[in-house]
């Protein structure tokens, strides 16, 4: 059951591995089962489908994820953000990003990548901007405009 | 219970400022013991050079206090901050990002500028010197000559090599006509006091090949050369007062063996970061609290931040983790309708593609199903990531109390933090987030996304590296913790060191500061110790 289902979250093409076939499932598995793997199993197959062992090999998968989605938000967004995560960590996922022309390490903390040093002729910044208040220039300032404590934002952050 | 030795000096903590304070005062030839409720994390067990080192980060290794289980953490019960801390050797050192950039002169002045937070009873000319000693000691990588702060000797080590993502953004700020200059860090560029020079690697939250200064690897040794007794698995449960006032020592737990020991000392030192040494303080009577100071005024930065993605590889997971940094914005502009300012931190990327996939610090991530790889393609090498960081003015209510409901593994209450952010914060956050809009428009950005860090209902849950505030420094002792020494106004041998002492929390990442007034203040028990020694 859970194969499928990573690879209906993680399908493969031609440039790219199916999720199950580098074997996330079996990661999936181990960290977010392994201490209960009988109830959250059981709570996974009955989101996706009470009347089957697995994903059904039919079109309407992908109806069926989406219905897990929407009906289990939390448990799925726990099995994506792991599936994801252990599929990048895979070598054939990181030999399909180098193929794709991007520099990519399996564990860059050992190789590193190579980048010119700073140069301080080339890269030392021109633009001449820039100022700052010394200490013995800083003044009251007049804070009447401001109103902080009659004028309230109710809207801020993204719901503006 | 055992009594031992009296100490010249006991430090509770083992944290960045701990190590500094260590370093300095057992260099001087005084008998410093250091108590640390965690223990040395090892290179070997770090993730970094695990496959599995994304999942790491997010599980076992993350910073989030209350989003992993580790025997040497203490619960902290917030209602709305990520309380972000590493309880160890080196403190959150072990995790963090290695920023390091100064406050300005008018961080020290807000008092004077507007009086909606308190003056610092010291200046920026008092701590510059400690700056650049700091910088020596850990070997700041950075340039000189940035024209939005003062004058500054040169770098140690040159400043990180220039990746696309930086040449992508400063194309984007001269657009606008706005400052930016390389970020200074606490990353090594070359070789440097026996530590190799950063490799690029970009897995940049703490860094076990030492490049980046983590104080467990490049202050702890030295300290301990020079004589400084570190205990670990030694969690402090209570700084005794005598009679006549003065800290006599302190009770800790054994945590190997399980037995309560008193350490005797001539002086204390806190060094347990914002939210812990408030909670000591609290847990240990009341002490120097006499006028309710201790926890309050709570600081942790404004900060939102914006995801943006543009045509062309970039690839932003190649090198250190920051980039630029933007200082146009850092002073007081009454017109913008608040108060203080505010910087932009331009980092890279996330250095994982796993990470980038699953979602980084905003709501996009690649979509299940068969449009998963076609995101990645297009986003992958191509996302750069901006945090606005501002000042955020205090509030006696946004603090730290005892929370009487849990306690740690050793019977000592746990910490209790409120956090909201108020009228003017909410205003500048606005602002910030119209800026980054504009930004990511000068840098051709294809793709957006702003991150508020407000939770479904509302909530603001800021990740908070920055736990400042909550004991801080001031002019009486009416309104503050400590006087410009960080020494306690009412325990005159018990000083303080961390984040806690902060008067403002200024408009960057706080650590280079912390680690100036440290040794500011350790050079100052050192020069003055037989006579803070006696009563």
């Amino acid at each position: 059951m859970l194969k499928h289902l990573v690879d209906e979250l993680i399908p493969g093409d031609t440039r790219w591995p199916a999720a199950s076939d580098v074997g996330v499932h079996g990661v999936v598995m181990l960290r977010l089962f392994s201490g209960q793997p009988s109830r959250i199993l059981e709570q996974l197959s009955t989101s996706l489908d009470r009347s089957s062992d697995g994903l059904p090999g039919t079109a309407n998968r992908a109806a069926i994820v989406q219905r897990f989605s929407d009906t289990q938000p939390a448990l799925f967004e726990q099995i994506y953000t792991a599936a994801v995560l252990a599929y990048y960590e895979m070598p054939a996922v990181i030999e399909a990003i180098r193929a794709s022309g991007r520099p990519y390490h399996a564990s860059s903390h050992e190789v590193g990548y190579a980048m010119p040093v700073f140069d301080l002729e080339r890269d030392t910044p021109r633009h001449g901007r820039g100022s700052y208040l010394r200490t013995e220039e800083v003044a009251p300032l007049d804070l009447s405009s401001l109103d902080l404590d009659a004028v309230k934002t109710t809207k801020w952050g993204l719901e503006r | 219970m055992s009594r031992q030795q009296v100490c010249d000096i006991l430090i509770v903590g083992a944290g960045a400022t701990g190590s500094l304070a260590a370093l300095v005062l057992a260099q001087a030839g005084l008998d410093v013991v250091c108590l640390e409720q965690g223990s040395w994390v090892n290179a070997a067990d770090r993730p970094h050079r695990l496959a599995d080192w994304s999942w790491q980060r997010r599980t076992g290794w993350n910073p989030d206090v209350n989003k992993r289980e580790h025997a040497d953490d203490y619960p902290v019960n917030s209602d709305s901050s990520q309380i972000l801390m590493w309880n160890a050797v080196g403190g959150s050192t072990n995790v963090y990002g290695g920023l390091w950039p100064r406050y300005r002169p008018s961080d020290f002045r807000k008092g004077t500028e507007h009086g909606l937070q308190p003056d610092w009873p010291i200046t920026y000319e008092d701590i510059s010197p400690f700056y650049e000693l700091a910088d020596k000691i850990i070997g700041v990588s950075g340039l000189s000559g940035d024209r939005a702060m003062p004058p500054r000797e040169r770098c140690p080590t040159r400043p990180l090599p220039v990746s696309a993502v930086a040449r992508r953004l400063s194309a984007g700020f001269d657009e606008l006509d706005w400052h930016w200059w390389p970020v200074e860090a606490s990353v090594i560029s070359e070789d440097y006091d026996g530590r190799p020079g950063c490799n690029n690697c970009g897995v940049c939250n703490g860094c076990p090949r030492g490049s980046m200064n983590e104080f467990a690897t490049s202050i702890w040794p030295k300290a301990i050369r020079a004589g400084c007794d570190l205990r670990t698995q030694a969690r402090v449960l209570k700084i005794e007062k005598g009679a006549d006032g003065r800290a006599t020592g302190v009770h800790y737990v054994d945590r190997k063996t399980g037995q309560v020991l008193f350490q005797k000392a001539r002086i204390v030192v806190v060094a347990a970061n914002g939210v812990g040494t408030p909670r000591l303080l609290l847990a240990s009577e009341n002490l120097a609290n006499g006028n309710d100071q201790v926890g309050r005024n709570l600081l942790h930065h404004t900060l939102v931040a914006s995801e943006m993605w543009v045509n062309g590889p970039i690839d932003g997971h190649v090198g250190f983790a920051a980039s630029l940094i933007s200082r146009e914005f850092a002073e007081t502009d009454i017109s913008r309708g608040f108060v203080n300012g505010f910087n932009l931190n331009c980092v890279t990327s996330t250095p994982s593609a796993g990470e980038l996939a699953a979602g980084w610090f905003s709501s996009a991530r690649a979509p299940w199903g068969t449009h998963h790889h076609q995101w990645f393609e297009k986003h992958f090498g191509h996302s750069i990531g901006v945090f606005a960081i501002g000042d955020d003015l205090p509030n006696p209510e946004n603090r730290v109390t005892l929370d009487t409901t849990r306690t740690d593994s050793d019977g000592m209450p746990g910490a209790k933090v409120q956090y909201v952010p108020g009228e003017n914060d909410k205003r500048m956050m606005n602002y910030m987030l119209d800026r980054l809009k504009d930004l990511a428009q000068a840098c051709g950005a294809v793709e957006y996304r702003l991150q508020d860090y407000r939770d479904q209902a509302g909530v603001y849950r800021t990740p908070a590296w920055h736990m400042l505030g909550t004991c801080r420094m001031g002019k009486n002792p009416e309104n503050s913790v400590v006087n410009g020494w960080a020494q306690s106004w009412e325990v005159p041998n018990l000083f303080i060191v961390d984040g806690s002492v902060l008067t403002t929390g200024g408009t960057v990442n706080p650590t280079p500061t912390i680690s100036a007034l440290a040794l500011r203040t350790a050079g100052y028990i050192r020069d003055n110790f037989a006579s803070l020694s006696t009563a």
